[in-house]
């Protein structure tokens, strides 16, 4: 099963990504949203409300993609293990 | 008990407030349990492996010594990226715990395997 990386601050994002498979999914959460100001290498979600709290919804990269809350959970509930980037 | 696959992902350096202590405190009581763990010092957490520490000196406890606990629990998985040790300028013959170095591809390998991670 793939492993769903969660990134809560923006300065974690790069040893997330040294660490994270092609084809794991990185999520952006809490201040983690910052990162989707930044032109990044790979797709990443993001929490949508937490990016809509920030005034960062409005100035996203390519390649960023907004989820709710219901599908955190399923990302969650589909992913194992979940490691937390803070 | 289920056995569990638990890694600790500690990446804190060991003397900003107090939860670098507390995460190795869980590490240990995972070990008392008989879980499977495994340790990963990365980016400041590498920064626990110096030796020659005093948390005397601020009145607390000091962290190498709490960590040379973890193989007397057990816990004999003791892991640091070596990227973070080598831009940190940390020599990784002279350090508080016997750990093994991983390059990223092993780090990444090692996160795979688990069923829990938890962080500091």
């Amino acid at each position: 099963m793939a492993t769903l990386h969660i990134v809560n601050r923006p300065l974690a994002l790069e040893s997330c990504l040294e660490l994270a498979a092609a084809d794991d999914p990185v999520l952006l959460i809490e201040d983690g949203v910052y990162a989707a100001l930044l032109p990044q290498s790979r797709e990443l979600l993001m929490l949508d409300a937490d990016a809509q709290v920030r005034g960062v919804k409005e100035r996203l990269q390519a390649g960023v993609i907004s989820i709710g809350y219901a599908e955190f959970v399923d990302l969650a509930a589909e992913h194992s293990p979940l490691v937390s980037w803070n | 008990m289920n056995q569990k696959k638990l890694l600790f992902l500690f990446r804190r350096p060991p003397y900003a407030g107090t939860g670098a202590l507390e995460a190795i405190e869980v590490a240990l009581v995972a070990g008392v349990f008989d879980q499977d763990v495994a340790v990963l010092f990365k980016d400041d957490g590498v920064y626990q492996l110096l030796p020659q520490q005093d948390g005397a000196l601020l009145g607390g406890r000091t962290v190498s010594k709490v960590l040379s606990a973890l193989p007397e629990y057990g816990i004999e998985k003791l892991y640091a990226c070596s990227q973070s040790l080598s831009s940190r300028a940390i020599d990784p013959e002279n350090l508080a715990l016997p750990v093994e170095l991983l390059p990223l591809s092993a780090q990444r390998e090692l996160l795979r395997q688990q069923e829990v991670v938890l962080n500091d």
